[in-house]
């Protein structure tokens, strides 16, 4: 072996080495750049205000009792969905969809805390404090159910969000009436706005795919 | 298909005529959706296949763990979920009927116990013509609930 072709092998494994060493780099500026580009929203089934709109005054209770405002809605991400107790398909199935949700949102990210999932009654005259503290943890122990005193204080909230809904009351003495409710699921954001509306039918993965790049895109 | 947790009983082969058999009518992915211990309402979903020549009608169906029993369907109409009462089911002349989530359901008024996932509950469902077929259909968690209850 002489020097000469000692030396060119030398340059030529440098030479591969560089290209695979600059190739890394560019393939990680790539997947950065890729990365950071802030994600279209317009793409998304959930409609995402451009401005997320400020909620005015309301008043709830929980299904613990305790009272539920405006004031308790700042501090985390909360999903809302408006249904009823006595209603045997749609809502039911509303609520297992947002535990499924709920769950694909918990394995994707650990270190964020999850959202809140609330039920609020639009049927406030049969579904009490009492009915909601068992019907809620059914589904998910961490989900909230608002219900109120009055008819009037419900219509606070589905006005100002938009949420139209009947009781389909026959007579005054009607106890098994159904309600016609909307089906779809907003989203509050942790400055307490409105932020988002996820309209029917509902894919539990979807929603919780569409709320990470919502999240991503507003922290 | 689950068609292994439905039973298909015949009813008082006497009263029946040749028309309906459990030949006829099939029926296969029953179940009642398990609800919140405070339901009062409670829904319950099956395929019926009609194998016959002829149009079936169900007219009406009952349960011994229920007050009354109604035929519903779920109707999005602008966003507002609705419910809208069915007199009746029919099931044309060779094809399926699906009762599911989000659709047409029977709706179970006012349940006599509270239902858990595995309890068995007998129908008795009402043709046209006059016709009876007793099925019993087990009370099942909803997808996605199946390994949530554990305490």
């Amino acid at each position: 072996m002489t020097n000469p072709s000692r030396f060119s092998r030398h340059s030529g494994s440098l030479l591969i080495a560089a290209i695979a060493i600059l190739g890394a780099i560019l393939g990680q500026w790539l997947y950065h750049a890729g990365q950071d580009k802030v994600p279209d929203l317009n793409t998304l089934s959930a409609t995402v205000f451009s401005t997320p709109r400020t909620i005015s005054a309301f008043n709830l209770l929980d299904h613990h009792g305790n009272a539920f405002t405006e004031a308790s809605l700042p501090g985390q991400w909360s999903f809302v969905f408006f249904g009823y107790t006595n209603c045997p398909d749609v809502c039911p199935s509303t609520l297992t969809m947002l535990n499924l949700m709920l769950k694909a949102v918990s394995n994707q990210t650990t270190n964020t805390p999850p959202p809140r999932v609330m039920m609020i009654s639009v049927d406030p005259a049969r579904d009490t404090v009492e009915k909601l503290s068992t019907y809620m943890p059914y589904f998910n122990k961490s989900f909230i159910g608002l219900t109120a005193v009055h008819q009037d204080d419900i219509d606070a909230i589905t006005k100002q969000f938009g949420i139209a809904y009947f009781l389909n009351r026959k007579s005054p003495a009607d106890e098994e009436y159904s309600v016609e409710h909307s089906g779809a699921v907003l989203l509050i954001n942790p400055q307490g706005r409105l932020h988002a509306l996820f309209s029917a039918p509902h894919d539990p993965l979807r929603m919780a795919n569409e709320f990470a790049t919502i999240r991503g895109v507003h922290e | 298909m689950n068609k292994s947790f439905v039973f298909l009983v015949l009813l008082a082969n006497l009263f029946m005529v040749p028309q309906l058999s459990a030949d006829a009518l099939t029926i296969d992915n029953a179940w009642v959706r398990e609800a919140p211990p405070v339901s009062k309402v409670q829904a319950a979903y099956m395929v019926l296949h009609n194998n016959s020549e002829r149009d079936i009608t169900l007219i009406s169906a009952s349960s011994p763990l229920f007050a009354r029993v109604e035929f519903h369907r779920t109707v999005a109409d602008k966003a507002v979920m609705r419910m809208e009462q069915e007199k009746t089911l029919s099931i044309p002349a060779g094809s399926s009927l699906q009762l599911q989530p989000d659709g047409r359901h029977m709706m179970l008024f006012n349940p006599k116990q509270a239902l858990k996932a595995g309890d068995k509950v007998p129908f008795s469902l009402t043709f046209a013509d006059q016709n009876q077929l007793q099925v019993i259909l087990v009370v099942k968690k909803a997808a996605g609930m199946m390994h949530h209850h554990h305490e």
